[in-house]
């Protein structure tokens, strides 16, 4: 995994061991009640996970991507965080918005088919900054360098974080920002989720360099290699990179090489295209297991614990799906209601419209 | 040889026809090949013709539009494949300003035979930015035609004069129904003109003007209002660009009425379009005021409210019978 | 798809027990089709397809436990559903798939061309483009729609000068709406009316004075401003009956005897209050006639009825005291008269010298 060009950080290893001993540093940024708070976390967007699949499996969601093994870097990103910072999320970043106040049942709206799901607040319950999920592909990269370009502008002390898959990488928007962004030595971190799967393009012929990371070379972009089913190394790298990026130090790039562990979406069957004995050794490194291992190994975790997290993560679950399935209908005219500040009165008259001819489900 | 097809496999009968006559035809795309295209539109192809000539690309699709043009500028054929008709403006430049403008730029001297291909249009229960019905922004760009087949035959026939045509061809495939139905199709390497359009039923009263989609729902409208007593004659426009002017006047001459039908959102859509055309020749001709039913000005809404902004076949019988009870 | 595996039904659990099968193999399913229920610690669910397709084989019988992940359900290859997102509806029915390229012209039967405004009147006239003379390159306008309407009707003109301002000035605009005048008068009779065919002689003065002022022997259209005076006299007579009022026409009455209208009105009476009258026999009026004072009443406002323009009241006979022509006081019988006429057709004058005309006919027939 390593590369001359790149640094590559990781902590944890696969078998839950630190591959060095934690400096003092570390320590003291890391302290034991934070790596728990990091497993519950993991452990209970997994279950979410398992229920959202569930839900559209059932006919009560819509199309659905899976974050199965993308949980540390979700959860490293989120707490690495600081709520001042702005998120600029993709499609597969529902981790990192919960733990930035999203709640599951604001990721189940907008899964299931309700614009409502875009509007939340950010974890002090004040309206978030962040940006709603994006879709098409790459393009919240130019936006995280707009969102950071306007914060340097304001000379905020705050960082921006934009999160993009290995497919996205190949797209112009992606070396177009990083070029801006270092150019402009902005507050950006940008981190790839490297899960080795763009639908059912492997990475091998995705990109033809060793590393994405190294593609901020070019760009002058301090870039570097983290393994992404590393809770610690997410954190941490995330942490240092922000906080570079508040301090005004300009943007990083940070690859975080893991694996999808689950299909595209829940409308995509990966059984078509990826090798099987890929996904048993993706299985042996992800993220969650590992980080048990080494709370176990640590005293700071059992069965018992294990068990309750379990419980409490699928009783906060099951809350979010009754409250999601309780949810009223947006009405007819609802896809009028934020199309302008004032909607004009040719528009006006159309949404008369569809209320004459309304449909109920 | 004559096949039961969906209009996703006449798609695909198409393009393995062309690919086996024409050495020439090449076909690219993100998830085309192992996958055989994330709606299996290209399936097979890739084992039969090899990575050469079926190639799976980078996540890029302005990379795909620029790399067509430059094929296409040697002499290949070839056919590019979006995802979804939401994801094709990072090729909009490409699009635009060079494939529909090379045979302009050189004088002739390089051209653009290549098809742009993307399924488009609601009703799937797809997230944001997967049911786009935006024909009419290409519509509006000169070199360029933009064509939608709306049945097996016509998908396969189309696309075929689609690759063959040596211009650059933008084939939007409705993919609501790209499974909903059957016909035999003769996989005979036969195209349709392009520039064409269908005449689907033939009506007295009243002319409907549409494509894609729509096509079915105006078909079931069209039963209901003949036992009502109003004959409607069903157009398929087919090709959006260039509009075959003289089958609609041809239509509109006989019944005196017109109502376009589109999904796509009404405001410069290309309804205004036929409405002029007609508006404009044969004026004195009608004996209603043309009109168009349309989708809302408005973002198509999530999955839940999507049925509220899609058109269905009571609303095209009312639409139909505000244009004969007209009372001016 | 090829196989499809039970998936966590969301409550956490590991297990699921076969309740029944709703598919069994070699079935169709679309998307969303219930595939089984199955009964969990907490509930009993139905299991929907993912995906459509045909189902190769059900695994597991009613009433086995199934591990969540275990396959259930597979399906033959080739219904692969190919997408990324959202659902791919497959009903795969055959449909025809006939079509003509191009249009078809119709067979020499091509919209007229007229301007809207034309169309609009056409319309309005209660006229379609059929009844208008053939004429393939014609671009018809108001003006040739009304020459056309003229022509239709026999002795139809259309309004000029002075008669046309009284018409526009009268209906103040295009509006369909009558303008009523009425006039009424008292016909004196120095002696005793003959009741014998009292109805026929109302209907004989009609026609005469119908003769001598056609104007009121007349239909109007307000809207292309034409009014068709008549020749005959078809003179629609008020028949009361328990069933409703009933207004037949008896034709060309000039040209008939008092006895052959006596047998007409009696043979009409008949069949009005059997229901007979044949429906005909109710169209075509040029004048109506209401004797309402047969049953009681001295003076009316009679209602027109278009595109006729007039329509005469008679009311109950009455006997008072007046001068006759000698200049004596002796007992006058009176015959009530009220005229309503459209004042858009026809004028005070023509009113007046109509009911003048009829009252001097009337008296006549008593002599």
């Amino acid at each position: 995994m390593t590369d001359s060009l790149v640094p590559f950080f990781r902590y944890l290893n696969a078998q839950g061991q630190l591959e060095t001993p934690f400096t003092k540093e570390i320590t003291t940024a890391i302290t034991p009640e934070l790596l728990k708070r990091f497993y519950q976390t993991m452990v209970r967007v997994r279950v979410y996970d398992k229920q959202a699949i569930a839900l559209q499996r059932t006919g009560k969601l819509g199309t659905y991507p899976s974050h199965l093994g993308a949980e540390a870097i979700g959860i490293g990103t989120g707490f690495a965080m600081q709520a001042s910072d702005v998120y600029v999320p993709y499609y597969r970043d529902m981790p990192a918005l919960y733990v930035r106040g999203v709640s599951m049942f604001k990721n189940l709206q907008y899964w299931g088919g309700d614009e409502r799901g875009s509007d939340f607040n950010n974890i002090s319950g004040a309206p978030s900054e962040d940006f709603p999920i994006c879709v098409p592909i790459a393009t919240q990269m130019t936006h995280g360098v707009g969102v950071a370009t306007a914060l340097k502008i304001k000379k905020e002390r705050r960082a921006v974080a934009v999160s993009i898959g290995d497919g996205g990488t190949s797209k112009g928007d992606f070396l177009e920002s990083l070029n801006c962004a270092g150019v402009w030595h902005l507050p950006l971190v940008i981190l790839v989720n490297n899960n080795q799967w763009a639908i059912s393009v492997p990475r091998s012929i995705q990109c033809g360099a060793k590393t994405l990371a190294q593609k901020g070379i070019g760009a002058g972009i301090d870039c570097e290699q983290i393994d992404g089913n590393d809770v610690v190394a997410v954190y941490l790298r995330m942490q240092h990179a922000l906080e570079k990026a508040r301090m005004g130090k300009g943007p990083t790039l940070i690859e975080a090489v893991s694996y999808r562990l689950g299909d595209h979406t829940t409308a995509d069957d990966a059984r078509r295209y990826r090798p099987e004995t890929e996904l048993e050794v993706a299985w042996e490194n992800e993220p969650v297991a590992r980080l048990r291992a080494y709370l176990e190994a640590q005293e700071l975790w059992d069965q018992g614990k294990e068990d309750e997290l379990l419980v409490s993560a699928q009783q906060e679950v099951d809350a979010a799906v009754q409250t999601y399935m309780q949810q009223s209908q947006q009405p007819a005219s609802a896809m009028f209601d934020f199309l302008y500040q004032d909607l004009p009165p040719s528009i006006l008259n159309q949404r008369q419209q569809v209320l004459s001819r309304k449909k109920d489900l | 040889m004559m096949t039961e097809t969906t209009l996703l496999e006449a798609v695909n009968l198409a393009l393995h026809y062309e690919m086996e006559n024409d050495p020439n035809t090449v076909i690219l795309g993100e998830d085309i090949g192992t996958n055989g295209g994330v709606f299996r539109a290209t399936v097979g192809l890739r084992e039969k013709f090899g990575v050469k000539r079926v190639i799976d690309t980078p996540l890029a699709e302005a990379l795909i539009a620029g790399v067509t043009v430059g094929m296409a500028a040697q002499g290949l054929r070839p056919i590019a494949e979006f995802q979804f008709q939401g994801f094709v403006f990072p090729a909009m430049e490409h699009i635009m300003c060079h494939a529909a403008r090379m045979r302009n730029r050189t004088r002739g001297r390089l051209t653009c035979p290549a098809v742009f291909r993307a399924p488009f249009g609601g009703g799937i229960h797809a997230p944001e930015h997967h049911s786009e019905s935006v024909e009419a922004l290409f519509a509006h760009i000169p070199g360029l035609r933009v064509v939608i087949p709306s049945s097996p035959k016509r998908a396969y026939g189309l696309l075929l004069g689609a690759i063959r045509n040596p211009d650059p061809v933008l084939f939007f495939e409705p993919k609501r129904i790209y499974r909903t139905f059957k016909s035999t199709v003769t996989d005979d390497g036969k195209a349709l003109p392009l520039d064409r359009c269908f005449t689907l039923k033939e009506g007295r009263d009243i002319t409907l003007v549409t494509w894609g989609a729509c096509v079915i729902e105006a078909l079931q409208a069209a039963q209901i209002l003949e036992e009502r007593g109003i004959s409607c004659e069903i157009l398929d426009l087919a090709t959006i660009k260039p509009i075959d002017e003289e089958s609609i006047l041809t239509s509109v001459r006989k019944t005196g009425r017109l109502l376009v039908v589109h999904e796509a959102c009404q405001t410069a859509g290309v309804g205004a379009e036929i409405i002029t055309l007609v508006t404009q020749q044969l004026f004195y001709n009608l004996k209603s005021p043309p009109q168009r039913l349309a989708g809302f000005d408005t973002v198509m809404p999530y999955y839940k409210n999507e049925h509220y902004y899609l058109l269905d076949t009571e609303t095209i019988v009312t639409a139909v019978c505000r244009v004969m009870e007209d009372p001016r | 798809m090829k196989h499809f595996r039970l998936p966590d039904l969301g409550e956490g659990l590991a297990e699921a027990e076969i309740v029944e099968w709703a598919v069994k193999d070699g079935q169709k399913v679309a998307v969303n089709d219930v595939l089984l229920s199955v009964e969990t610690a907490k509930a009993v669910v139905d299991v929907p397809s993912p995906v459509a397709g045909v189902i190769k084989a059900c695994v597991g019988n009613a009433g086995d436990v199934i591990a969540i992940g275990s396959v259930l359900v597979e399906f033959e290859e080739g219904e692969d559903q190919g997408s990324v997102v959202g659902q791919m509806q497959s009903q795969q029915q055959a449909i025809s798939d006939d079509f003509i390229i191009g249009a078809v012209a119709g067979s020499g039967q091509e919209t007229i061309r007229m301007t809207p405004q034309a169309r609009a009147l056409l319309k309005r006239l209660n006229l379609t483009s059929d009844a208008l003379p053939q004429e393939p390159d014609k671009m018809w306008a108001e003006q040739d729609v009304i020459a056309a309407y003229v022509a239709l009707g026999e002795g139809r003109e259309q309004l000029k000068g002075s008669r046309k301002n009284m018409a526009q000035w009268m209906s103040n605009d295009a509006s369909r709406a009558i303008v009523p005048a009425s006039l009424s008068d008292d016909i004196e009779y120095a002696g005793t009316v003959d009741l014998s065919e009292f109805t026929p002689r109302l209907l004989h003065a009609m026609a005469l004075a119908c003769q001598e002022e056609p104007a009121l022997n007349a239909w109007f259209e307000g809207e292309s401003c034409t009014r068709q005076q008549h020749k005959t006299v078809n003179i629609g007579l008020a028949v009361d009956s328990e069933h409703g009022l009933y207004v037949p026409v008896i034709r060309d009455v000039g040209q008939k005897t008092l006895t052959d209208l006596h047998a007409e009105i009696t043979e009409i009476a008949t069949k009005v209050r059997k229901r007979q009258i044949e429906p005909e026999r109710l169209e075509g009026a040029t004048i109506t006639l209401s004797n309402f004072g047969a049953i009681g009443g001295r003076y009316a406002t009679p209602v027109v009825t278009p595109p006729q323009v007039a329509i005469l009241g008679i009311g109950k006979l009455f006997t008072r005291a007046g001068l006759n022509t000698e200049g004596k006081l002796v007992p006058m019988q009176v015959i009530p008269a009220s005229l309503t006429f459209d004042h858009r057709a026809c004028t005070g004058g023509e009113a007046t010298r109509f009911l003048t005309t009829f009252a001097k006919q009337l008296l006549q027939t008593f002599a």
